[in-house]
């Protein structure tokens, strides 16, 4: 055994010789008290499924670096002497900026893995391809109308694990109750931000999807309406370039549903 | 099982949240017992941690991380009733531990080694060593509890190893110094 070795494992026995093994009741007693009259906070930006990722330190430091910078040049636009026109003083239109000066970079589009893999929800009742190295999380609870956060135990999640929460496919139904076919996808799109829809078909089922980069599908068959979201994190620009509406349509096309296998 | 919790209690369920803290307080006390070294003060950071995952759990958005982030709390409540604590005392006073059961004479001046190389260590680097020797959490998973990168984690873990054996060395010189002085004498 190394000499690194041996530290180790004497550290890891004082450890587990030094911690108490349990905490006295009225530590729990006395956080669960004070939880009775604590409000949870609340999220004021409900952004229904979208889970966006922790950013670090550093992270944090250069967006605030970026904050302050764009506020200065915002005061030092505003403020400037000579730009604002005074009392009585004519506002003189300011050439339009040409694209090029305001235009982002488009990130090139990288190659997405082949839809090689396999998936069949034995919950919601669909199965459908998706990429190569991906990892899927089945879901283990029916979904009613809970925001699927990222992993959330009432949605299928098909992941790249290097990627995790940043780029997800996430899949879940319901039976459609009341509701009309139509009424049903309108109201899912309408929940989740698509403000533009237009008409799809998935495997033989109709409903509507997204328009724009809005990539959410809500289709109905047999009484039961499915949602199937394609999520790119806007932190990584090439993931909306490479994973786009072209592409969730390929994924689209291998979708099969079999309401009858569904579980509620 | 655990996650379905966590989504009733970021939904307001005080008793699902209840059996959740219940499953984690001795984890958390635990924790906090080792890195602050006393046994009060863990008793207050484990209750400030309870009470701010109740509070923060409806940010968080991925219900798997739930222990990850419920170490990252207990970690930052250390932190700060040692902030605390460093106000009203100039120096960390290290309160003296009882054995479990009887020991031989060479693991007590183990541990009382060990004990007095820890105490060279500053927070950070105790608190990573809590995390990775006694939680057993991987570097990867230390870092996001300690919400650091990767590479910081791994490189803490590295500096506290080899500091607590640089402390260890030098005392066991120092020690074997004066042994000579003594025969010399």
């Amino acid at each position: 055994m190394t000499a690194n070795h041996d530290l180790e494992r004497r550290l890891a026995d004082y450890y587990e010789t030094e911690a108490p093994p349990a905490a006295p009741n009225w530590v729990l007693g006395d956080a669960l008290t004070t939880i009775d009259s604590t409000p949870q906070r609340r999220v004021f930006i409900r952004v229904p499924w979208r889970n966006f990722p922790t950013m670090n330190t550093y992270a944090r430091l250069a967006a605030a670096a970026v904050a302050v910078v764009a506020i200065g040049a915002v005061g030092i636009a505003v403020l400037r002497p000579g730009n604002s026109p005074g009392p009585g003083q004519a506002v003189t239109p300011s050439p339009e900026p040409s694209p090029s000066a305001t235009s982002r970079p488009t990130p090139s589009p990288r190659s997405a893995p082949p839809l090689t893999q396999s998936f069949t929800s034995t919950r919601h009742g669909i199965s459908m391809s998706y990429p190569e190295g991906w990892t899927a999380q089945e879901a283990r609870r029916l979904w009613t109308d809970q925001a699927l956060y990222f992993r959330v135990p009432q949605g299928d999640f098909l992941y790249d694990p290097g990627l995790t929460d940043h780029l997800f496919l996430t899949i879940a139904s319901q039976p459609i109750g009341d509701s009309t076919l139509d009424e049903w996808a309108a109201e899912k799109l309408a929940q989740e931000e698509c403000a533009l829809t237009e008409p799809i078909t998935v495997d033989g089922a109709t409903g509507l999807i997204g328009a724009d980069d809005c990539n959410v599908a809500a289709v109905t068959t047999e009484g039961r309406g499915y949602l199937i979201w394609l999520y790119t994190s806007d932190d990584e620009a090439w993931l909306s370039v490479t994973y786009d509406r072209a592409w969730f349509e390929q994924v689209l096309a291998t979708v099969q549903l079999h309401p009858q296998d569904a579980v509620d | 099982m655990q996650a379905e919790l966590v989504d009733r209690a970021r939904h307001g369920d005080r008793e699902a949240f209840a059996v959740l803290a219940g499953g984690a307080v001795d984890r958390l006390h635990a924790t906090a017992r080792l890195i602050l070294r006393d046994t009060e003060l863990a008793q207050d950071a484990t209750q400030d941690a309870l009470v701010r995952a109740w509070r923060d759990l409806p940010s968080l958005r991925d219900v798997e991380r739930f222990d990850a982030w419920l170490y990252r709390l207990v970690v930052r409540a250390c932190a700060d009733v040692e902030r605390r604590r460093r106000r009203w005392r100039a120096e960390i006073t290290l309160v003296p531990t009882e054995p479990s059961e009887p020991d031989r004479a060479s693991e007590l001046a183990d541990r009382d080694q060990l004990e007095r190389g820890l105490r060279r260590l500053n927070d950070r680097q105790r608190t990573i060593l809590v995390l990775h020797f006694y939680l057993g959490l991987s570097p990867s998973e230390a870092a996001d509890a300690l919400d650091i990168p990767v590479g910081t984690a791994k490189s803490r873990l590295h500096y506290a190893i080899e500091s607590l054996r640089a402390a260890i060395a030098a005392e066991e010189r120092s020690m074997v110094g004066t042994v000579r002085e003594d025969r010399t004498a």
